[in-house]
């Protein structure tokens, strides 16, 4: 039974991967993998609902929703059954509660968490050493081995038991690969993340093959581009890759790390503040103030954004302390953030959408207008009519404010989606462009084709038919002609059959071994041939 | 649809109409086909599609966590189709009792190979129940194993079983009956 068990896992692992990516193949699955491959290619295609159908048994449904989930709802039981019930039931249940109890005090440890996860803007995803994935926000524990992921317009911090501090922007992936008491190791697949060091612990961040170690500091690693960028604001830091010296960047420093893994350079450069994202170092300055860290380079930020980095028509302040701002240009847009109030109106981005829904994908465009202040534009679908909203319906969030547009290729044909843009920044919502919708064309379907075999039997050409399609049929007609090799309706019909099904057989007796005959079957409706089938032809 | 939506949908349309109209604008088509294919007769399909969605509507609220939708809607069709054929007093059409002869052997040489998809998918009619049911469900439906397994109510390692053993028996009939490969012909 296992042997079978696990051929059985075998075939089924065979036959869903693509044929090329097979490997080598027993010949006793070839042969099963060829049967499957024959079922596939004879099945026909999946019938398509009427849609009149589906849309009046949906309305039907959801017009008797409360009536049949109510009526799917178990009666409550007369109360001399229930008082029989507990009779029975009660030594079960005290039973049960013991068996709990010794559960919960002697159940084998699971593994422990290391650290723990607190979502400042929007949500993260967190996938287990299980595969499973989570989507979090607030706060949830994180394990050796957990990736966390952070969406467009997310930022989030991991506070490890041993103090040591990860804190993840929008768009970074990282790993925790190892942690003790005195130790964190974590990898950046992509993205940015701020690290905060404490005194006597080890902290190492990999990067594309690069180590960035610290102890007792605070050092951005910026993954974000081709370079590697990696600013120390407070003590110093350690850059070293696989048979290459060491380089300690030093506060008010940054390791500029160019190419590759074995042809990777670094540059030690005096730090700029001004060209790094004010956002992303305010945000992580305000929360270590907040902590009583040392700031070192960071004290020196400025409290609101360089005007430099402004349009002349963006609002002055959209500096963390202001980085609530939400002001709606939309009518039935609102502010993400309760009590958020707009500071400059007439400065906040704002935007107009329009689609193209001539088929798959869906063209999604918007202007862009005073969207300095904003860092991330969301885009936003929902299902029908609905209007989107952040951070329920993101669809996107990956590219810079400046965008216009986004090819939306995950739609399903026929279905309705209503779409908008959202500006953020620091992950709050500052203006929602209007709302659009679109219907995805359904498919033309495929028009309907007819299948005609035979087979010399005892008593005669035995001919078989299937349709593959819907052709709102009445009944088949047979044809048999011993000169018109395609022969047609009515000239040579030799039979008429009502319709019973897409497939139908029929014996033709008047067939002999000496004589040449042209077969075919033609579809009927209206009492007009619509299509026919291929010819079948026979006799010597 | 991710298995985190789906599972988030379900426990939504528990006491949301938005969100069970979500799960069905997803997935009656694909119920519907399954359905066709095992009656191929759009009435009855419709009916039995309509039946489907009405007894998940009315069981939806001791749908346990983590159970695969798609699965559990395939049960309730499946357990519908055979409602529907026990009703019409197991008939089928005379062209599946004539494939059980081609597909037994009694005829006296292989389908004429102009194109043999009809031949085929009577082969597919004439094996047992749990056969066809194994076979359509997994290639055809697209439903994997565990999937299976909450449309069946059985195991997932009885769910392998059924496959392997339903593609065994299959690729005998069509071994044959000569057929090796579907010749495309386009009327």
């Amino acid at each position: 039974m296992l042997c079978n068990l696990r051929r059985a896992r075998e075939l089924v692992d065979l036959a869903g991967r693509d044929p090329l990516q097979r490997g080598e193949v027993s010949a006793g699955n070839a042969r099963l993998l060829g049967a499957v491959e024959v079922l596939v290619a004879a099945a026909p295609a999946i019938a398509v609902p009427d849609a009149l159908f589906s849309s009046n048994l949906k309305a039907g449904l959801l017009s008797r929703y409360d009536e049949l989930v109510t009526a799917g709802e178990k009666p409550a039981r007369p109360r001399s059954t229930a008082r029989r019930l507990a009779w029975i039931a009660l030594p079960a249940v005290a039973v049960a509660v013991v068996l709990a109890l010794a559960f919960f005090i002697f159940k084998p440890a699971g593994p422990a968490a290391v650290a723990g996860l607190s979502v400042q803007n929007g949500y993260a995803r967190v996938t287990d050493t299980g595969g499973k994935t989570s989507t979090l926000k607030g706060k949830a524990d994180i394990h050796t081995g957990d990736i966390v992921m952070m969406p467009g317009g997310s930022r989030a911090t991991i506070t490890y038991k041993n103090k040591n501090i990860t804190r993840l922007e929008a768009g970074s992936e990282l790993e925790v690969v190892d942690y003790g008491d005195k130790l964190v190791e974590v990898a950046l697949a992509r993205g940015k993340a701020y690290n905060r060091v404490m005194p006597g612990t080890s902290y190492s961040v990999n990067c594309r093959g690069l180590t960035l170690s610290a102890a007792g500091t605070a050092f951005d690693v910026d993954a974000v581009g081709p370079e590697i960028l990696a600013p120390v604001f407070e003590s110093k830091a350690k850059v070293s890759w696989t048979g290459a010296p060491v380089v300690v960047v030093g506060q008010g420093f940054e390791a500029k790390v160019t190419g590759g893994p074995g042809s990777y350079s670094v540059q030690v450069v005096p730090l700029n503040l001004a060209e790094l994202d004010f956002s992303w170092l305010a945000f992580n300055r305000d929360l270590d103030r907040k902590l009583g860290f040392p700031l070192g380079v960071l004290e020196g930020l400025s409290p609101t954004p360089p005007q430099g980095n402004l349009p002349p028509d963006a609002p002055a302040s959209s500096a963390p302390g202001a980085e609530h701002v939400s002001q709606p240009t939309q009518p039935g847009s609102q502010p993400t953030q309760p009590g958020s109030q707009p500071t400059q109106p007439g400065a906040q981005p704002s935007s107009t959408l329009s689609l193209s829904d001539s088929g798959p994908p869906v063209y999604v465009t918007w202007t862009a207008v005073n969207v300095g202040a904003a860092d991330t534009v969301a885009v936003l679908r929902a299902n029908g009519a609905t209007t989107p909203s952040y951070p329920a319906n993101v669809l996107d969030a990956s590219q810079g404010a400046g965008a216009t547009s986004y090819h939306d290729e995950r739609v399903v044909e026929g279905r309705t989606y209503t779409y908008r843009v959202a500006y953020l920044a620091s992950g709050n919502v500052l203006a929602y462009s209007n709302p659009t919708t679109a219907t995805v064309p359904a498919p033309a379907p495929p028009p309907p084709r007819l299948f005609l075999g035979s087979e010399l039997m005892e008593k005669g050409m035995y001919l078989k038919w299937y349709m593959e399609g819907e052709a709102g049929v009445d009944s088949w007609a047979i044809l048999a002609s011993q000169s018109d090799p395609d022969p047609t309706y009515p000239g040579s019909t030799v039979d008429r059959l009502p319709y019973s099904g897409p497939s139908g057989s029929y014996v033709f007796g008047g067939a002999s071994s000496t004589a040449s005959y042209y077969f075919r079957v033609a579809v009927l409706r209206g009492g007009s041939a619509i299509f026919y089938s291929n010819v079948i032809r026979s006799g010597p | 649809m991710e298995p985190d939506d789906e599972a988030r949908l379900i426990e939504e349309a528990k006491s949301s109409p938005d969100a069970f109209a979500e799960l069905y604008d997803h997935f009656m088509p694909v119920v519907y086909g399954y359905v066709m294919r095992r009656v191929s007769n759009r009435e009855a399909a419709e009916d039995i599609t309509s039946q489907t969605f009405e007894k998940a509507l009315k069981s939806i609220k001791g749908l346990r966590k983590g159970t695969s939708f798609k699965g559990w809607l395939f049960r309730i069709a499946g357990n519908s189709v055979i409602d529907y054929y026990r009703s019409r007093g197991r008939q089928q059409s005379s062209s599946l009792e004539e494939a059980g002869e081609v597909a037994n052997g009694k005829s006296k040489k292989a389908f004429n190979g102009v194109d043999n998809r009809v031949a085929v998918m009577e082969l597919l009619e004439s094996l047992p129940d749990s056969h066809r049911t194994a076979l359509v469900l997994h290639y055809l439906e697209g439903l994997t194993v565990e999937q299976m397994a909450e449309a069946l109510g059985t195991s997932a390692n009885a769910c392998y079983m059924k496959v392997y053993r339903a593609t065994k028996a299959f690729a005998e009939l069509l071994e044959q009956k000569g057929i090796t490969r579907i010749d495309d012909y386009v009327v």
